[in-house]
């Protein structure tokens, strides 16, 4: 039945703005990986061929992106220029698989990790393991107690997470959606992440170096 | 959804008795209800200001997790969610205003979400049950999402695969099943017919009724140049049970059906206009994204809802002047 691969088509098309793009530029050679009638092939290229594709392609990414930006906001804000590769990795990698976008904020840590070497200097990779690591630990725990019987009182078993440097200046620039001090000194923390009674508690502590 | 309130619309007047034909019966015709789709901005409001609803439009698939068809525990409830809508349903009437169906799919007909939402449904005591004329979903053994509701070709081959599709679902959830007219950012040419034939021809075919969307309906119109006007004359209004209204926003030099902020003011003119030929109109919901709660806060909700009253209130009246003029004119 050549509907669905009408439908399978345009879905790749609106999840792959470049396929869309290729179908514009080159027609339908680029949609034979579908069993289309000759109509629905028009109608494809017809479709592409318009302004509307590429707001489709910009909506969809939109949508794909709340889940992640949910997750990880401050890792968002840090990686900057960046986050678009990242995202085209993670989202070429992966197919949304549910009307709830579920499987990117899963992987996004590791393929925005994967990707720290597209950031521009050392310190700011080593600011991006440190709050990729901190916002991971948090999202863990919020998908630990989402079906739990009353998770607005959940309280969980507390996580760490160590810093290389000042949790306090990287949470306070990246939550205003600005770039971290360029140049922190390394100091060492600790911060412990645990939800009492529904809410999520972090608590920043200085490493101290180990009595001699 | 009936308005308690009174209509000064429906005061009656005497009528003059013309020969031997008896004095035509004034009919109540109750004013439709208004209320909001609810996101999660509204829990105070929906607890402080319940008085000024008449309904709650919800969307279910906010209280399960679903990781999709073959997988293992499919809609696995989310308890705070679902506690919250269960304290929200105790306010006011509720309606299901669903996401998740996908019908227009030709890969799936996802029935254990339709036995889902009936049971959701049931839990709610939902006055109807409403979803999308798109589709999302395609593959059948590793489904795909495609991340926005994407539009179907108006022919006989869609037709075709939702009338039985509807009546499958009508007959499975037991209460009134809408279908909401879809928004489109691309058109598919060479189709058999326009949208507004063949949601008549649809409605003819099966027993849903419509969710007509009338920010859809104004942003299609805007970015695809058409008239809105044209398409609700066209379009057969007496199946039509409940009425969108949003706002939007440009993008990429689109007019978007974003749901930022009040209610276009594009989009009063259409209600205006469609309430008065919708014969079984009963609810006239407000959508707006949680993200513009900062934009419009309890008075702008507010305003809204009492915008879309006082249009329906002039509707109603001016329904109510052309109906004693017709009888007084009468011989």
């Amino acid at each position: 039945m050549s509907l669905a691969g009408f439908q399978q088509a345009l879905t790749a098309m609106t999840l792959n703005a470049a396929l869309a793009a290729a179908v514009r530029r080159q027609g339908s050679r680029h949609l034979e990986p579908w069993p289309l009638s000759a109509l629905e092939r028009r109608r494809l290229v017809a479709m592409a061929e318009q302004p509307g594709m590429e707001l489709n392609c910009t909506l969809a990414r939109g949508n794909r992106f709340a889940a992640v930006h949910d997750a990880y906001a401050m890792s968002c804000a840090l990686l900057g220029p960046a986050l678009r590769g990242v995202l085209d990795a993670l989202w070429s990698s992966q197919l949304p698989s549910s009307v709830q976008l579920a499987g990117d904020a899963e992987r996004f840590a590791e393929v925005a990790w994967a990707h720290a070497h597209t950031l521009p200097s050392d310190q700011m990779r080593a600011y991006l393991r440190d709050v990729l690591a901190y916002e991971q630990q948090a999202y863990e725990l919020a998908l630990s107690v989402r079906h739990m019987p009353d998770p607005e009182h959940a309280s969980s078993p507390p996580r760490w997470v160590g810093f290389e440097h000042d949790p306090q200046a990287l949470f306070e620039a990246l939550q205003a959606f600005q770039p971290p001090p360029a140049d922190l000194p390394r100091a060492p923390h600790r911060v412990r992440l645990a939800l009492v009674d529904g809410a999520l508690e972090t608590a920043i502590f200085e490493e101290t170096a180990p009595a001699s | 959804m009936k308005q308690s309130r009174p209509a000064s619309a429906q005061q009656q007047r005497p009528v003059a008795v013309q020969n031997d034909r008896p004095a035509p019966v004034q009919q109540d015709r109750p004013l439709p209800g208004v209320g909001v789709l609810f996101n999660p901005a509204l829990i105070d409001f929906v607890e402080q200001h319940a008085q000024a609803l008449d309904h709650l439009a919800v969307i279910p698939d906010r209280c399960w997790v679903d990781p999709g068809p073959g997988a293992e525990g499919r809609f696995r409830p989310l308890p705070a969610p679902l506690a919250l809508l269960d304290r929200v349903a105790q306010q006011r009437p509720v309606t299901l205003h669903s996401i998740g169906l996908s019908i227009c799919s030709a890969d799936v007909f996802d029935r254990p979400y339709v036995d889902n939402l009936a049971r959701w449904s049931a839990h709610w005591r939902a006055r109807w049950v409403s979803e999308h004329l798109s589709f999302s979903r395609v593959g059948s053994a590793h489904e795909v999402n495609a991340a926005l509701a994407l539009p179907v070709a108006y022919d006989d081959e869609m037709l075709d695969l939702l009338v039985p599709r509807i009546d499958a679902v009508q007959q499975r959830l037991g209460v009134p099943f809408l279908l909401e007219n879809n928004v489109a950012y691309v058109s598919i040419p060479e189709q058999g017919m326009g949208e507004a034939e063949f949601l008549n021809r649809l409605c003819a075919r099966t027993s849903c009724s419509l969710l007509l969307d009338l920010h859809n309906l104004y942003t299609n119109a805007v970015n695809h140049r058409f008239s809105a006007h044209a398409f609700l004359d066209e379009l057969e209004l007496s199946r039509v049970t409940e009425m969108h209204v949003a706002g939007g926003q440009s993008m990429m030099g689109f007019h978007t059906d974003s749901h930022t902020g009040p209610v276009h003011e594009g989009v009063w003119p259409l209600l205006a206009a469609a309430a008065e030929r919708a014969s079984a109109l009963q609810a006239v919901t407000f959508e707006f994204h949680e993200s513009s709660w900062p934009m419009l806060h309890t008075e702008g909700v507010l305003a809204q809802l009492a915008q879309a009253r006082a249009v329906l209130a002039r509707v109603a009246a001016k329904r109510a002047f052309k109906e004693e003029t017709a009888t007084s004119l009468a011989f």
